[in-house]
């Protein structure tokens, strides 16, 4: 059975880089910051073209952010997308989960979906709460921390993992939410060339009044969010660090493990 | 071409052939061996892990009967993605034996797969080295370093991978097996071999017949890493000697499979000496480099300022001066009088930004090689969207046009809008040539094509260098071999890969493809340069 | 969850309540009963499994007729599957994987961790609903037992005909390999060892220390190392005597499976790396160069 599916993809600085606080304290400084597809939506994104490839159909790639995540979505066009629609929502950090699930679900609702794709959580602000978010909104069937999809009769059979490495199978009705946990397959690499291609196809951009709203300060929102401050973490038990040259740490490295009588002779 | 049997069926003719434990088409190690060391990403559909020649044959065998091409690979380091490719991959490091050590004839036979630190360490217990020392000798193996013929720091004076094959034993694309070595063309061992591998004969007629051409394509260059050794053939034909080995040096892995590697070996030296200078003029490292020359270094390495200006020169003792660094190394005759001298003469003719800096210990040697060594990390893990990806990363001029080749460079990437690091081997005229771009920006990618192209242009025609003096031509530089060396001498080239590849199972789209240069480019949205 | 729970709402005033879903599940509520909370035990063989829809329907029921200011779930694989569904569904405002949450007159103050542990946030939350929170295990002491519990038999509603995920069974992991769970001696690799061929340097290690080899989740995801060895909240959770993080930044989901090693020795080339918090002695430093160095030295 064909699949119509709309993969939610969100653009975020590198985690793995280091980060500064900004002046005002509410957001850290974005000057000169990398910006990277979320690692977890890559998996959803595979994983919707891999459906896709399967069952034929079509990927809509959707995203909530400022102009630069056009080159996440061209990215995504490179990797087997068929469309790709940017909610102009432009606000850099955006930190409340809840008013961009709303705004991604008040998108998809424009757009055919029989499935829901998103990575289990973004590695900046680790919510794991929007996919959840817009199955609640849309009142789609939703299951989370989704390594295996398989399209069966109708429906999908799910594998969802636990803790411990256990794995919950389900079998759900479309339409349906899914969250995509890493791991779940094994990414493509974009090729320049489609990149190169994808440069020249249209991205779909979506304002407030598309949404049906004045503003984005319009969207309906049923509490107020704020960020109070951000802040490094306090260090508690911070280890006690071994420095010097790389010969020299070894050194104290080796003493160390034989003090503790982990060295075996 | 990758041929018309499916997966399923390749696998298990690869497993009947090699067995199971040998062949792997699990998503995560096709991911694995889709890349190398360059930006090109070509995913295989198996890989095969051969740990001996009959390995070699029997995935030969596979890939003939199921027309699939194959891609023979050492550790993957391949600057120019001649290490990946659409079939089977050959994987070549479970082949790593040595086979013999002969002192006195200074001779080393060892299987392709041996990493070249493990062959080192082994020859420097018994007082001896394999000269070439490519930036990648942690990581290396010798087949990889034959197949591109590889060089490094100390190619000034020992040259390339090439002038220290003594011999090669190589399977043909219908397995064949050619012990490639010096053959004189009148005895028997030539009428033997011409007797069973096809098209050998054809490939001595194609490079007599066009003799005149090879020679008159000839650059005015120390080396080079642009396809087939069509020279040495050429000239040694004449002399009723046909050097095998030589054309199949460097030939990425298009011509045949190596399946052992008779090496040249040289004693360790005495002593060296290393000497770190800093100029505070560019005009002057033209002429310090000649003048330096005349002692016959055994390493002379360039940076120029924009590049020092990319390092953290605190932390390092860059001077704030300085506007170019050169790193001398001297090993033979009396060094430390040698390094005396040069000191001298470079001080009183050049306005240097500090006194000269000698060493003559391995510690204080290698703290004079951090500035040299530092950079290539540097450039590559700078933050950022535009990254040193290299696509020009390895042109080759006549030595004594360094200098005015390194002003242009510096001028190039002025004019496309962006930085680069630029540094080098300038003792034989290999620049390394990184400039920081953006490939996946539409914007920085017209700048990519612009720069490259002008690029090719100025090193071929204003400067008669090559693309590429050690790294290879592989996928990134095939659309610019044939301005190389003109279409006559390219057309030889073609035919001998006709001749002894005639199904062209072997490395499919390296040397030999109109693609342009980054046509298999991929990935990049999660990759480093290397 | 519980003791949060009784901290807030003896700050705030109001009782706490334990809401438990199942089917015979009573014994579980006599132990919530002895932290001295009033449980509302809802049994209904539809909740006998947990299903998205099944359990939504009854935390929602629950919500509805006890109309609470604060709604607690624990951020694991299954309450962050329930609660920002229960959010959307409801229109509630949603604040999630919190390390800490307190009142602040009309507000919800909650404390989170970004980019990699590298950043804290404070947000704040107003609302006249209810709000649904997070909270990532081990945000707190777990409460210790208190009198005046009680059990309180709910009916929850559930629509069998809206219930459109189906239950079919557990798949446990095929073990076919070492347990490093018993292990006293762990090395554990992570992305900082860059290349898959790197691993047999962190084997040596491991040998040369009498241990076994764990991994960090990416490894393992790209299959370098088997799923067995995988260390952290959706792996094995370990307490070695001796747990050497080899280039392993030290994500949330990584610690939460190794904190309690009785000697933690961190390496990574990153200084600000969260592993450095847990560990008892960190090296910043290339685990590919250091590794081969000290074993130079053990050896010598």
């Amino acid at each position: 059975m064909p699949l119509n599916i709309v993969v939610c993809l969100k653009q975020i600085p590198n985690p793995d880089l280091q980060f500064q606080i900004a002046p005002d304290g509410k957001d850290i400084k974005r000057e000169a910051l990398n910006y990277k597809l979320n690692g977890a939506d890559e998996y959803a994104l595979e994983e919707a073209v891999r459906l896709k490839e399967k069952s034929g159909g079509r990927v809509i790639a959707l995203t909530a952010g400022p102009k630069r995540t056009e080159q996440m979505l061209r990215e995504a066009l490179a990797k087997g997308a068929d469309e790709v629609t940017r909610i102009a929502f432009d606000e850099p950090a955006a930190y409340d989960v809840g008013k961009v699930a709303r705004l991604l679900a008040a998108a998809i609702r424009t757009l055919p979906h029989d499935l829901v794709l998103t990575g289990v959580q973004s590695d900046d602000l680790v919510n794991s709460a929007t996919g959840g978010l817009i199955a609640g909104i849309l009142g789609l069937a939703h299951a989370s921390v989704v390594t295996r999809v398989e399209s069966k009769a109708g429906g999908l059979e799910v594998a969802c993992e636990l803790e411990g490495g256990l794995q919950r199978v389900y079998s759900m009705a479309l339409p349906a939410v899914l969250t995509i946990q890493f791991g779940a397959n094994t990414p493509r690499y974009a090729p320049l060339p489609a990149i190169m291609k994808a440069a020249r196809q249209p991205i779909k951009e979506l304002s407030p009044a598309a949404l049906g709203l004045a503003s984005w300060d319009a969207v309906s929102l049923p509490y107020t969010f704020g960020v109070r401050g951000l802040s490094p973490p306090a260090a508690k038990g911070h280890a006690e660090m071994i420095t010097g040259t790389v010969e020299e740490q070894a050194k104290t490295l080796a003493q160390l493990l034989r003090e503790k009588g982990f060295a075996r002779r | 071409m990758t041929g018309s049997a499916d997966d399923a069926t390749l696998r298990r003719a690869l497993e009947q052939a090699i067995g199971e434990e040998k062949v792997r088409t699990d998503d995560s190690i096709l991911r694995t061996y889709s890349t190398d060391a360059s930006p090109c990403a070509v995913e295989p559909r198996a890989v095969a892990f051969a740990e001996t020649e009959d390995d070699v044959r029997a995935v030969l065998q596979v890939c003939r009967e199921l027309e699939v091409p194959i891609t023979p690979r050492a550790s993957g380091t391949s600057l120019s993605g001649a290490a990946i490719g659409p079939g089977v991959v050959l994987d070549t490091t479970r082949f790593h034996r040595i086979l013999e050590f002969d002192l006195e004839r200074r001779r080393i036979r060892v299987e392709p797969g041996i990493l070249l630190a493990e062959l080192t360490a082994y020859l420097a217990e018994r007082g001896m080295r394999f000269a070439p020392d490519p930036g990648s000798q942690d990581l290396c193996r010798i087949g990889g370093m034959v197949g591109h013929n590889a060089s490094g720091y100390r190619s000034v004076k020992y040259g390339q991978t090439r002038d220290h094959v003594l011999g090669l034993r190589i399977l043909l694309a219908d397995g064949t097996p050619v012990h490639a070595h010096d053959i004189p063309l009148e005895g028997a061992e030539w009428r033997e071999i011409v007797g069973r591998a096809n098209g050998l004969e054809q490939v001595r007629k194609e490079i007599e017949a066009h003799q005149d051409a090879i020679l008159s394509s000839r650059r005015p260059i120390r080396k080079h890493s642009c396809g087939y050794d069509l020279v040495g053939p050429a000239e040694s034909l004449a002399r009723g000697v046909f050097p095998l080995a030589s054309l199949f040096v460097g030939s990425e892995g298009t011509l045949g499979v190596v399946t052992e590697v008779t090496l040249r070996v040289l004693p360790v030296p005495a002593r060296r000496v290393t000497m770190l200078l800093y100029l505070d003029r560019f005009e002057d490292l033209g002429p310090a480099v000649a003048d330096i020359l005349t002692w016959g270094p055994s390493a002379i390495e360039a940076v120029d300022g924009d590049s020092l200006a990319l390092l953290d020169r605190e932390a390092l003792g860059i001077p704030r001066t300085a506007k170019a660094m050169l790193l001398v190394e001297f090993d033979e005759g009396d060094p430390d009088a040698i390094a005396d001298a040069v000191v001298r003469r470079v001080a009183t003719r050049y306005r240097l930004s500090r006194d000269a800096e000698v060493a003559s210990d391995p510690v204080r040697q290698s703290t004079l090689w951090k500035v040299r060594r530092s950079l290539f990390p540097t450039i590559i893990q700078r933050p950022g969207p535009r990254k040193a990806w290299g696509f020009v990363e390895d042109p080759i001029v006549p030595r004594d046009r360094v200098p005015e080749f390194i002003a242009f460079l510096v001028d190039l990437t002025r004019r496309h809008g962006t930085t680069a690091g630029i540094y080098g081997h300038i003792g034989d005229g290999n620049t390394h040539y990184r400039p920081f771009f953006d490939p996946t920006d539409p914007q920085d990618f017209e700048r990519m094509r612009a720069l490259r192209e002008e690029f090719d242009h100025t090193v071929l025609n204003r400067f008669r260098g090559a693309p590429s003096g050690e790294h290879g031509i592989g996928r990134i530089r095939a659309e610019t071999l044939p301005r190389v060396w003109g279409s006559e001498v390219y057309g030889v080239m073609r035919r001998i890969k006709e001749a002894l590849d005639p199904r062209g199972l072997l490395n499919p789209g390296v040397l030999f493809s109109s693609d342009p240069w980054w046509a298999t480019w991929g990935g990049l949205e999660s990759r480093v340069p290397m | 969850m519980i003791a949060i729970g009784r901290e807030l709402a003896s700050r705030s005033g109001g009782p706490v309540r334990v809401a438990l879903f199942g089917e015979k599940v009573r014994a579980l509520a006599d132990a919530l009963a002895g932290h001295g909370v009033e449980v509302l035990l809802a049994e209904d063989p539809a909740l006998a499994e947990y299903t998205p829809d099944a359990y939504g329907q009854a935390a929602q029921s629950i919500v509805e007729s006890t109309r609470p200011r604060l709604i607690l779930v624990a951020h694991t694989s299954q309450g962050y599957d329930l609660a920002p569904a229960l959010a959307g569904t409801m229109d509630l405002p949603l604040v999630t994987n919190c390390l800490a949450l307190r009142f602040d007159g009309e507000r919800i103050m909650a404390t989170r961790r970004l980019l990699n542990e590298k950043v804290q946030a404070e947000v704040e939350i107003a609302s006249s609903r209810p709000i649904v929170a997070t909270v990532r295990p081990g945000a707190a002491k777990a409460a210790g037992p208190a009198p005046g519990g009680i059990i309180t038999s709910t009916t929850v509603r559930i629509d069998g005909s809206k219930v459109r995920t189906r239950f079919l069974s557990i798949e446990r992991p095929q073990v076919q390999d070492i347990d490093i769970a018993g292990a006293d001696i762990i090395v554990s690799a992570g992305r900082g060892i860059q290349k898959k061929e790197n691993l047999p340097l962190i084997e040596e290690f491991a040998k040369a220390l009498g241990g076994v080899v764990g991994a960090s989740r990416p490894l393992t995801d790209m299959d370098w190392l088997p799923k067995t060895r995988q260390v952290g909240q959706s792996g094995k959770t370990v307490r070695p005597k001796l747990y050497v993080a080899c280039g392993i930044s030290g994500a949330m989901q990584h610690v939460a499976g190794m904190k309690d090693a009785s000697l933690i020795i961190a390496i990574n080339t990153d200084p600000s790396a969260p592993i450095f918090e847990v560990a008892h002695v960190g090296i910043v430093a290339d685990v590919l160069k250091l590794l081969p160095a000290t074993l130079k030295e053990l050896k010598s």
